[in-house]
Order: C-alpha cells, then structure tokens, then sequence
C-alpha cells in the first residue's frame, strides 16, 4: 500500500474573533449540514447538541465600559495527545493520518464517553436519546452524513464528507486528489468572513499566514494538545478568556 | 477433587485472566452496542445525485441571493449563500441557513385552505374551488366600505397586486405596516423635498455613526451589514474603519463597535443634534449645507444641544459627542444612520431627520462612502389613488363603536403577535365577522382566521424584493419555485387574480409570474442593469462598476434574472437635490407611555441577533442557540444593572412578575453591566402562542408589553420604549 505523506496537508482554521459578532450563523449552518436534530427544549445547555458552540465573552468591566464578544468553538481536532483519541477503547475516535482530522465512527462507538470526559473543549457530545425529528424534517436529511443514533458520541468533524466529495469530484475529473481544498459549512456560511479554512502545510493558504499572525491564540495552550483551531483578537481581554489561568477573573460568563 | 481454598482462588484467577483475554467479552459488549444503535426508526437519508438551484431568500426583505442543494430535484437538504449575489456575497445569517425549516416543519404548515367556525372552533377543510368561492360570496356581502386589508408584503411587486386588488374590491381600509423606510421618505421629504428612499455605501466608508440600528443584530439586509463589518474589521487597527454606536444597552453592535454611545433611551435625536452642534461650531459644515435655505433655524436648533448640555440630557458623556462628530466630519468617507432594531419598526420621524441632517452637514449625498439618493426602480404602478391608513387607528375606531368593519384580510400580517398593540388587535379581529388569512403559517392570526387561503412558502413561490433597506445601489431579487409545492397552498398572487375575477373584476394579471415579468420588463426598458450570474465586483468597487447594458429583450432579462436571482444597477447615480432646513423639527425626548408612579422603570424592548422580529417566526434551529440566560424552559430573562436589581432585592436567575400597563407575565432575571441602571431591558420576538414546541408558549412577546407612542411628527406607533414595574409574584 502507497504511504500517505502526511507532512503535506493538515487541516486547520481561524476565526477572527474581531470580526466575529455570534450571529449563529455558522452553528445553524453547522447543524443543517449535519443533520443535527433538535428538542422541544434546547435550553439545558447540557444536554443541547451544537457541534459548533458559541461562547459569550465579556471584559468583566462595569457599565459603561462593559462590552461581549462572541467566541465559537467547533472541535479544536488536536495535533498533539488528542485526548479523545487517546482514551477511546473502541478505536471509534482517530485522529486521520492525511489531513489530521479528528474524526468520530458512530457505529464503532461503545457509548461509554471517556471521550466526552477527556475533551478539554467539551466538543464532543453524548446522544443519551433517539434524535426526534418532526413530521416533513427527515426530507431535509442530507445523505452526505450520517443520522446518530441513540448511545453514541458525536462532534464536529470538520465537514470531512465535503472533502471526500471533493476528492471525488477530482478524481472524476482526473485531476490530482491530493490537492484538493475544501470549505466545511460555517465557514461558508460565515457573513462577516470570519472563518478562514484551509491547509496549515501549505504556506500560502490564508489559515497558515493567519496562524502566525501577531493576534493569533490557541484555547487552553498550556495543555499542549496542539489544536488546529486558532483564534484572532486585537482585543486583550477576549485572548485572557483563552486560559482560565490567566486572570483570576471569574470563569463563568455566558454561554 | 476436593474443594479446597487453594482450589478456589485458583480457579477464580483464572477465570478473571480468561475474562481478560478471551476477545468473547468484547466481541459481545460491540455485538450489543451495534444491536442498540440498529434502530428501524433511525432515518437513512435517500441519496440522489446533487444539483444546486438559486434563488432569494424571503424571510426578510435583505434579498439575500441563497443556493438549494437538491437531492435528485425532490429534496431539498441545504441552503447556502450565493457568492454571486453582490448584497450577501456567499455568506448567509442563522434565519438564512435553517430556511428549509420554514419548508419542512408541518405542524407549522397550513395544509390547504379551511373555514373555520368561530363559535366551536372546528376548522373544516375546502377544496381551493369551495373556498374561493366562499372568499368571493363573503367578500361581496362584506362590502368594499366595511372592508381592511392589512399588507405586509411591500417591498415585493406583489405590493402593486395588493393594492389593486383593494382598489377593485373598493377596501375603505388599507394599512401597510410602517418600517424604516417609511421613516426615510418622510426624512427625506423634510430636508430634501423629496419623499425618497436613500441608500448607505458602507463598504467604502471610514467612519460610520449608528443611531439604534441593530447593524450586526440584523439590520436592513443582514448579511450585508455584517459583510461590510468584516470589511471595516479587515487590516490592521490603524486602518480599520471606525464605527461609532449610539444606543441604549451594549448591545451586540454597541460591543463591536469602536465606541459606544451610551444614550438613555428615547434620547438619540439629542446625540444626532448634539453632533451637529460640534460641526457647526468647529466651522466643520460643508458650504452647501452652510448655504441651504433656513440653515440659521436649524443653527439655533442645535446650538439648544450643545456637548454637555446634551451630556445631561442623554448621560452620553460630552467628549464621546465631541469625538464621534469630529471623527465623522474629518473623515474623508464617513456616514451618519439611523435605524430600530432590524429596521421591521419605525425609529421616531425626528432621529432619521437629524441623522439625515448630519449627512447633509457633511455634504455627504451622492459621494463616495456617503449617502446614495438612489430612487426605487420602476414598478408596476397598480393600485394608485388606495390610501395607506393606520391599522392602530382603525382598530381604535372600531373598539370605540366609531367604525365597524365587516371583513379584514391579513397579507403576510401577523397583527396578534406583532401588533402594534396586540391587544387592541385581538378586540378588532373579535369584532370583525369575517378574517382572511393568507399566511402559509400557523401564526397567531391565522390560527383566529374564519377563512385561510394559505400561500406557499418562498421556496416554492415566485417572488421578489424590492432595494432592501439602505442599499445604495438598486436592486430587485427574484425568488422562484425550487420545486412542486409540498403542501395543497396556492401563491397568493394567483389566488388574488381568481378572487377578482370572481368578483366580476378583470384582474391585471392572471397569474403572479406574469406580474413579475412585466416588471422585469420595466426593469429591462431601463436599459440597464445587471444580474447575479459572475462574481460581482469588489465591495469597495461595485458602485464604481457602471449600471450594466440591460439586455436586448424583456424575455431575455426575465431568463436571466430569475435564473440568477437578481437584477441590479450600481451606478452610483442618485437624485439631485437641494438641501433645506426650513422645516426644522421640534425634538423633545421621547417619553414613553405610562405612569411613572405606578410603573417607575422605562423598558427597552429590543431585536436581537437569535429571535426574529418579522412576520418569519424563529426556526427550531435557531431557537436552539438561544443562550440559557436568555431563554430557561418556558421563561424569557430581562436584561437589568446589577444596581436596579440590588435595590429591588433581586437575583441572577431570579423569577419576577414584569407588569406593564398592557399586559405582564413572569421573565427570569439576568444581570448585566451592559445595561443602564435603572432601565428594564426586554428581548422582542418571544412569547408566540402557536408554532411548534420549540417556540410555543415561550418567553413573553416584548410587543404586548409596550403601548405604544404616538411619533409626534408623523402620527406613527413607536414600539420599542414603554414603562414598567418589576414584582415578586
């Protein structure tokens, strides 16, 4: 079997939280995509499933200089330890040789969620029932992704069945299947351009100039799990929310 | 072999080792959990083969262009911006991108057209035929002088088929819902002499003052709004652009911004003048504005505001006034705007004339990152000599026994729940025998409805929109049917065009596709124009691109423009005018309604980027990313200082009673520096009594809450500012 080179393509993205206002478009976009389903109540944040989650921030300042910002986080797909992937028995979490995508086979998955226990990001979330969906919505259902089923995990796997069309749209075509780029759907969706998406490896792509750009940060860093998310803000008090050890603020603050 | 201790602790060894190594344990734990995944019911989405068709999306009048993904032409699974359209460029806003659930949702569907009886509330269902004729037979015996027709379709040509159809029926009432751009012609017809829309180019601006609008809440044309923000935000911080926010709470907007303008609300017209009183003072007035007929009346009018006195007056501090207007008379590109919430209700006549003015000051119109006076484009021209009245005053006259009316005909119109004044609503639809609803939803006046002659939804209809709000270029947007109807609704249009002629009329088109042609045909007899078929010009070069060569034909144009999605024109060209100040406004602070005895809080009610305010309801996934200290179970939060929650003894997470003087229900209670001590702060949008699970019965609506003020310069309800109390229980 030909070897992967997998020190040519590692997935990756950046969000500029300058430019993020938390509309929601790119989680509602996330969920159409992915078939999420939804509850009569989706207010136990605990218990709601949104792949890419969208966290409210704010300067812990007094009125009138008091002001939020918005911070989404989809699965950070860690480089380094994934902590997922180290913990799951089932081998239903990998972390893809080509591309580094940290992915999630609901059928493998034994529900047991040390993965869910493990994640530093809580990005990952555990179907403890049967996805409803209403009369007429199973007709939105797109075939391009699975439906979960009750007793499995599921997060965010960066639109990996957009890139594996693409690949084989170029494979059609006869074109080279390595290179291929692709666009998950917040990214796409994303009014303001704030999601950039594309090829860490490649030092041309937008996401590899912008993760060495002087604003960029990665969440809980200090952890050394490497994600492949990284995140812009000129703004000094959204980057301290990055590290809850930071600044002796208090952590809580919105969701 | 005896039993013996030794025996025994070596046989349980051994079987705990075996357990451990024999795969049997662990083949039978994957078996089960693949047995407890295999659910029948858990659905398998048919595959096809993929194809995209484009569109606009309708759920507000942004004229989003959006891509479907069709699953074998029958499904649709995806809705996507188009990167072709020059308004969203590819980019889509949460309502945008769970658009399909406005199709799918059944039990939010009304199936096909019904009666319904008002004494036992059985609904029976009609052949389109029966009900047609029911429509007719009831409309005749109606009378056109007992009859109202309240049409929330007006930015769309179907305005044009409305209004005739009111003009052939001989309707005594006619009420179209007033917006922002109402408050802009009328703006625009007080200090230009022209009762025109105007549009902003705040791709290419460096500085932008915003008075309430909603901008990255949703404002106007969303998606284009939070583009030019990624614009503004884009480059390094020295040469971003800046956006100064004038508004009541941090909102998100306020957040984003570079500055915010913390003005007590129903003070904004203070700031607007405040602003102009540091421009004139600083000798920063451009020599047309200088010139323009009764300048010196306005002079003095702003000299009343100077920076501090405004300062008292509206708790803006005087050098953040100071600082905004010298930032936005320095510029060279700065835009000055005004606008409420996502622009669905009027902002007071008086803050769009000062902010206008503020442009005027600048010498801003026409120019380069200023303010476009670009008209609307040719429309139909049906229905002229029908009247626009107010609904408010209608339903006031009725409830006093001064008018009675016999039918009332809701276009897209959801008055029980959008209101202005609910309540006053719900007594008018009471007193009227007979309510038509031609919603495709089962909002709340529908659910009221004696006749409902659903629509379908904008994916399955033809449709249009007018130049959204704030464009400062021309543009109409055609949404087509992506595929057959799913429900038995029939578009509006068509069944319109069947009822007059029921009614011994000639209607002007037969159906709502040739009406649509024929202003595609108006469009094309311009000459000019463009559609969304390449990737349009850059935000900062598209109104330098030229209005575009038209097409040879009108069915060529129509070809196109429905196959694209939109026409448009970025000339860059608006209308000529001559600024005059002659009619300057008396401004007073805006006092809400109430007594401030009784009800001692001022209460904000306010739009907000997870709730849609429109006649669209909020879509299940939308919904879902509403924060928990926003929407808990069943309770809506307010927003209040943590000061003004100390003083009433109150918590985060309390439950309280909200009491206003038109109605008052339980909201939880979530503190924040973000807003105003002493001001109650309420999200709009919630509190619907239909839809499904996810919405119904949840929050309290922040319309019913407020009663609404009189504008005192164009008689228009303004709902956003009433008063209220706080109680335990």
């Amino acid at each position: 079997m030909k070897q992967v080179d997998n020190s040519k393509l590692l997935w990756g993205m950046v969000i500029d939280l300058d430019k993020c206002i938390g509309c929601g478009a790119c989680s509602v976009s996330c969920q159409a995509e992915n078939n999420s389903p939804f509850k009569d109540d989706e207010s136990d944040k605990l218990r709601s499933m949104t792949w890419l989650k969208i966290y409210r921030l704010h300067n812990h300042k007094e009125f009138p200089e008091y002001r939020e910002a918005y911070l989404p986080r989809p699965c950070m797909h860690c480089d380094h330890h994934t902590p997922c992937v180290s913990v799951c028995p089932a081998t239903a979490t990998t972390k893809d040789e080509e591309g580094g995508i940290v992915s999630q086979i609901y059928t493998r998955c034994i529900g047991c969620r040390y993965c869910v226990a493990a994640c530093p990001y809580h990005a990952r979330y555990f179907n403890w029932f049967d996805q409803h969906f209403p009369a007429g919505t199973e007709e939105y259902l797109n075939p391009d992704v699975s439906v979960r089923m009750r007793g499995v995990v599921e997060k965010c796997h960066f639109c990996h069945h957009r890139w594996m069309l693409a690949k084989q749209e170029a494979a059609y075509k006869g074109e080279d299947t390595s290179k291929v780029t692709y666009t998950p759907a917040c990214a796409e969706a994303c009014p303001t351009g704030a999601i950039y998406f594309g090829n860490l490896k490649d030092p041309e792509s937008d996401v590899a100039k912008l993760s060495k750009d002087p604003r960029a940060f990665r969440l809980l860093e200090k952890l050394g799990t490497q994600p492949k998310v990284y995140y812009l803000t000129s703004r000094d008090w959204v980057k301290e929310w990055s590290d809850n050890n930071m600044t002796d603020a208090p952590a809580a603050g919105g969701h | 072999m005896k039993p013996s201790r030794r025996r025994f602790l070596q046989f349980s060894m051994g079987a705990a080792g075996a357990f451990l190594f024999t795969p049997i344990n662990w083949k039978l734990m994957d078996d089960v959990a693949i047995w407890t995944q295999n659910w029948s019911w858990v659905p398998v989405p048919e595959d096809g083969a993929r194809a995209y068709t484009t569109t606009t999306c309708r759920i507000c009048n942004g004229g989003c262009g959006i891509k479907v993904r069709l699953i074998d032409g029958k499904r649709a699974v995806k809705i996507e911006g188009n990167p072709e359209s020059p308004i969203n460029r590819g980019g889509l806003c949460a309502w945008g991108a769970a658009g399909l659930q406005y199709l799918y949702m059944d039990e939010n569907r009304v199936p096909g057209p019904m009666k319904r009886d008002r004494v036992t509330g059985v609904r029976t269902r009609l052949t389109w035929e029966a009900a047609l004729e029911l429509a007719a037979a009831e409309l005749k015996k109606a009378g056109g002088e007992g009859t109202a027709i309240v049409n929330g379709r007006k930015r769309s040509t179907m305005n044009g088929l409305i209004r005739q159809f009111a003009a052939d029926l001989g309707a005594a009432h006619y009420c179209e819902p007033c917006d922002g751009g109402d408050v802009q012609k009328a703006a625009s017809e007080l200090l230009l002499g022209r009762p025109g829309r105007y549009g902003f180019d705040l791709e290419r601006a460096q500085v932008i003052l915003s008075f309430n609008a909603a901008l990255l809440e949703g404002w106007a044309s969303p998606v284009r709004m939070m583009r030019a923000f990624g614009t503004w935000m884009s480059g390094t911080e020295e040469s971003r652009a800046r956006l100064f926010q004038v508004d009541p709470r941090a909102s998100l907007t306020a957040s984003k911004a570079d500055t915010w303008l913390p003005a007590k609300p129903g003070t904004e017209t203070i700031v607007a003048l405040a602003m102009a009183n540091v421009m004139i003072a600083g000798n920063m007035v451009a020599p047309e504005a200088a010139g323009a007929p009764g300048f010196d009346q306005f002079k003095s009018l702003a000299e009343a505001y100077s920076p501090s006195k405004a300062a008292e007056l509206t708790g803006v501090e005087a050098d953040q006034i100071r600082e905004a207007a010298e930032a936005f008379a320095k510029a060279e590109r700065a835009v000055a705007l005004s606008g409420q919430g996502h622009g669905n209700t009027p902002e007071p006549l008086s803050l769009a004339w000062a902010v206008l003015a503020l442009n005027g000051l600048k010498g801003n119109f026409n120019k380069e990152g200023g303010v476009y006076l670009t008209p609307e484009p040719p429309g139909l021209d049906l229905g002229a000599g029908v009247e626009n009245g107010s609904l408010l005053e209608l339903a006031k006259g009725v409830a006093q026994g001064k008018e009675k009316l016999s039918a009332l005909l809701l276009f897209e119109s959801n008055p029980l729940f959008n209101g202005p004044d609910p309540a006053a609503m719900a007594e008018l639809m009471d007193k009227t025998p007979l309510v038509i609803s031609f919603s495709p939803f089962w909002d709340e006046s529908t659910k009221k409805a004696d006749l409902i002659l659903p629509d379908l939804t904008y994916l399955e209809r033809w449709d249009d929109v007018d130049t959204p709000l704030g464009m400062p270029y021309q543009a109409v947007s055609v949404t087509k049917p992506i595929f057959a109807p799913r429900h038995k609704g029939a578009p509006t249009g068509d069944v319109l065009a069947k009822l007059t002629k029921a009614l011994g009329k000639t209607p002007p088109f037969a159906k709502y596709e040739d009406a649509l042609k024929a202003r595609v045909a108006k469009l094309q007899a311009t000459g000019h124009g463009l559609a969304a078929s390449e990737e349009p010009a850059a935000p900062m070069d598209l109104l330098g691109s030229g209005p575009g060569k038209g097409w040879g034909s009108a069915e060529e144009a129509f070809e196109e423009v429905a196959a694209t999605g939109l026409w448009y024109n970025p000339s860059g060209q608006g209308d000529q005018v001559t600024l005059s100040f002659e009619k300057t406004l008396e401004v007073k602070p805006l006092e809400p309604k109430g007594d401030a005895q009784h009800y001692p809080y001022p209460l904000v009610v306010f739009d907000t980027a997870r709730v849609a305010s429109g006649f669209y309801a909020n879509p299940p996934f939308v919904t879902k990313i509403i924060e928990d200290d926003f929407l808990l179970k069943k309770d809506i939060f307010i927003n209040i200082h943590p000061e003004t929650a100390h003083a009433l003894h109150l918590k985060e997470g309390s439950k309280v009673v909200l009491e206003s003087e038109t109605g008052q229900g339980w909201v939880g209670v979530h503190l924040t520096q973000g807003a105003r001590p002493g001001v109650i702060y309420l999200p709009a949008g919630l509190g619907h009594t239909t839809f499904d699970p996810t919405l119904k019965d949840k929050g309290l609506s922040g319309a019913a809450m407020v009663e609404a003020v009189e504008d005192p310069h164009n008689g228009q309800p303004l709902t956003f500012l009433g008063r209220a109390k706080l109680r335990k229980a």
